[in-house]
């Protein structure tokens, strides 16, 4: 698709009248001369900035490794370049306005091209890198991999099936426990009080809750909702480890809540007051309005937000970790699947990549990876067909 | 396409800053590996005056992959290398023995006055999820006397490939059969039973907190964070109190050639058993990549520095200094040494 440039003569007069800024030549290279990449904010800000930048970073480095000589070097190279682009930048200002305007169309256009374009590369590199690092693994074990239920680094002998169900669990878990707190959260600041500062104060609070780093509910979760498990486990006469399956989900649940929440409230602000409107017109109650008008409007809006807390959770290592109990065991009884201690794919490759000391090991670590990034590619999938549907309804 | 060039430009400045960068580098000496070491590694550095050491505490197998990549002048690993990874180094590399470690057997069991006795039998058992409870016969019979409770035991172990757990897994399976043939001796094993916490602070954070925990760290962890631990059995059958002197003593004992020994169930009567070397690792020709012999002087010369004077910064530590017939094998490995095929010490 092309962008449109404006064909308006109205606009195009505007356009040139506002182009008075020309831009002397000689005071641009006097200024770099003088100032450096400050001299260059005359010229070009963007280039100024950027350039200021490097000097700020070529002085880092010169402190960092102790060295005179990057401060010389960079320093003499910094001058040259803004001089240089000084000149380029002044010049470039005196050929009109509207001739930049076409040009800048095209760069703008062709960079974002190649800006999505290197996304793409990145995501197949990536899926490349991990098929061909896992490929002795897969020659070893083949698709055995996948349901085998024995991690053993001594014998050689490798099964991700513990860990695959270790990661599905705690997520899909964690994703029913967060539920009822997103959607109660979204309905609550979306349409009952979406304005005010208790509402701001809500809403703020919730999205600082997506900003803690893992390690710290990793950390909190270990030191404060450990023990408390432990103690039901005791009362509903379950092997109190305190770590395990149900820690962790409860652990995920609150940091998955925010991503859905935040969509949520989005959505449901933006349903149109015309469909509440006519609908209190008829009668109906706000509880019927939530159900009958925002709840189908915002569908698809919700269940994307609950695909992004499923993804944060599939993902997430370190506060895993940190209170799943890590054992590759498969349980066997139901409440030690939900209760017990287990471990799941990120947790196992940050638990093992590092000291991984043999070739099929870390091959298997990779493969490991390998499973991770396609099932959530495949959930991804999924929930985009899903989306896809609930919105043509 | 002139924000390209701009772009470019910019690029070339920080290449061109950072390839400075790696020229003022030039003369720090660079090593990588155990973080076991470390803050021994850290100290003896501070205080080292004839070079600048930049040690970055990544783990063993990191070091070692370092080393294989040759962007360090010595790794530091806590368990040699094993064939796999001597297949991958492109030439023969040297393993000198920097300090000895233990590691103990903590545990948190209510009402203990006196620290428990444990075979090394008794504990792969434990291990192995076959004795469950603290009060259980095998227990008792090492410990006459002792009020021990009805309380199940939680095995805790470390989740992340460690070091530690290497030593621990080595002691367990040479002393109980079952264990050598069920689970075997690596940084990572298949544990039979338990729970696995990441890190030496995950470890003990779980044992601190349940009731009826063990687990093993570290003798220094243990003793920086008043733990209280195990005397285990060792090879003469007595019962071995870990301490920096009876970790040492585990090493005093003859010694390869290479030094590529393990010393868990130590020979000698006064040694405790769960101890090991950590090794620095280099080539043994150092010539390579196009380094100067100057630059090999200095990493031989710093690693000598360690086995002599910079074993004296090891107990404060709570580090176990090298035996004498430690100190034996690695001076006459470190003169081993070559550049072009020449001594270089």
């Amino acid at each position: 698709m092309s962008i449109p440039i404006p064909q308006n003569r109205q606009l195009m007069q505007r356009m040139q009248a506002g182009s008075g800024g020309k831009k002397s030549v000689v005071l641009a290279v006097i200024l770099t001369l003088i100032f450096g990449p400050l001299g260059l904010f005359y010229a070009s800000l963007f280039g100024g900035i950027l350039m200021a930048i490097f000097g700020i970073l070529v002085y880092f480095f010169s402190v960092q490794f102790n060295s005179l000589a990057i401060l010389k070097y960079g320093g003499v190279l910094v001058y040259v370049l803004s001089v240089i682009w000084g000149v380029i930048a002044a010049n470039n200002a005196n050929q009109g306005y509207y001739f930049q305007q076409f040009k800048w169309e095209g760069v703008f256009k062709r960079w974002l091209r190649v800006l999505s374009v290197v996304m793409l590369l990145l995501v197949i590199g990536i899926f490349i890198t991990l098929v061909i690092d896992s490929i002795p693994s897969i020659k070893a074990l083949g698709i055995s991999f996948l349901w085998g239920k024995v991690w053993d680094p001594v014998a050689n002998i490798y099964g991700a099936y513990p860990f695959l169900v270790g990661t599905l669990l705690t997520s899909f878990m964690a994703l029913i426990i967060s539920l009822p707190f997103s959607y109660a959260i979204a309905i609550y600041l979306g349409e009952y009080n979406p304005k005010g500062w208790l509402s701001s104060l809500l809403k703020d609070t919730i999205d600082l809750i997506a900003a803690v780093p893992s390690v710290i509910y990793g950390f909190w979760g270990l030191s404060v909702l450990v023990p408390i498990i432990r103690t039901l486990e005791l009362k509903w006469h379950i092997a109190p480890y305190g770590v395990g399956i149900m820690t962790s989900s409860l652990i995920l649940a609150v940091m998955v809540i925010p991503y859905g929440a935040s969509l949520g409230i989005t959505m449901i602000r933006m349903t149109p007051s015309p469909l509440k409107e006519g609908a209190y017109a008829l009668g109906a109650t706000r509880f019927e309005v939530i159900r009958k008008v925002i709840m189908p409007y915002t569908r698809s809006g919700l269940f994307a937000g609950l695909l992004l807390s499923l993804g944060r959770a599939l993902g997430e290592t370190m506060a895993v970790t940190m209170v799943i109990g890590n054992t590759s065991a498969v349980a066997h009884a139901f409440k030690d699947l939900i209760f017990g201690p287990s471990n799941t794919m990120a947790s196992v490759i940050a638990n093992e990549l590092l000291e991984a000391d043999h070739t099929e090991y870390l091959s298997a670590l990779i493969e490991l990876g390998l499973v991770l990034f396609c099932v959530t590619v495949v959930i991804n999938m999924i929930g985009k067909r899903i989306v896809s549907r609930f919105t043509n309804d | 396409m002139k924000i390209i060039k701009h772009l470019t430009l910019a690029a070339a400045v920080i290449v061109a800053s950072s390839g400075l960068s790696v020229k003022a580098q030039d003369n720090t000496i660079l090593g990588a590996g155990s973080t076991f070491i470390n803050p021994l590694f850290s100290k003896i550095f501070s205080t080292y005056t004839a070079a600048k050491v930049n040690y970055q505490s990544i783990g063993s197998g990191g070091g070692i992959l370092q080393l294989t990549n040759k962007t360090v002048d010595f790794g530091d690993s806590d368990a040699p290398l094993n064939a796999d990874q001597t297949a991958k180094m492109s030439a023969p590399v040297l393993h000198i023995p920097m300090t000895s470690g233990a590691v103990v057997v903590t545990y948190n069991v209510p009402g203990l006055k006196a620290p428990l006795n444990l075979t090394g039998k008794d504990l792969a058992d434990i291990f192995l999820g076959k004795i469950t409870n603290w009060n259980s016969a095998e227990i008792k019979a090492t410990n006459k006397g002792v009020n021990l409770p009805d309380l199940p035991i939680v095995v805790i172990h470390r989740s992340d490939g460690s070091g530690t757990s290497f030593i621990f897994t080595d002691f367990l399976t040479k002393v109980n059969e079952e264990w050598a043939k069920k689970v075997g001796k690596a940084s990572a094993v298949n544990w039979p039973a338990g729970l696995g916490g990441k890190g030496s602070e995950g470890v003990a954070g779980l044992v601190k907190q349940t009731p009826g925990g063990i687990t093993y760290v570290e003798l220094a962890y243990a003793k920086q964070n008043n733990m209280a631990f195990a005397n285990i059995q060792n090879k003469s059958g007595k019962f071995i109190a870990p301490t920096l002197e009876a970790t040492t003593l585990a090493s005093n004992v003859e010694i390869p050639a290479d030094s590529k020994v393990s010393i868990t169930n130590t020979d000698n009567p006064k040694g405790y058993p769960i101890a090991s070397f950590t090794w620095a690792l280099i080539y043994k020709e150092q010539n390579y990549n196009g380094r100067s012999k100057e630059r090999a002087t200095a990493v031989l010369k710093l690693l000598w520095y360690n086995i002599h004077q910079g074993q004296k910064e090891c107990a404060p530590l709570n580090y176990a200094k090298l035996s004498p017939a430690a100190v034996k094998v690695a001076e006459k490995i470190l003169k081993s040494a070559t550049y072009s095929g020449k001594p270089i010490l």
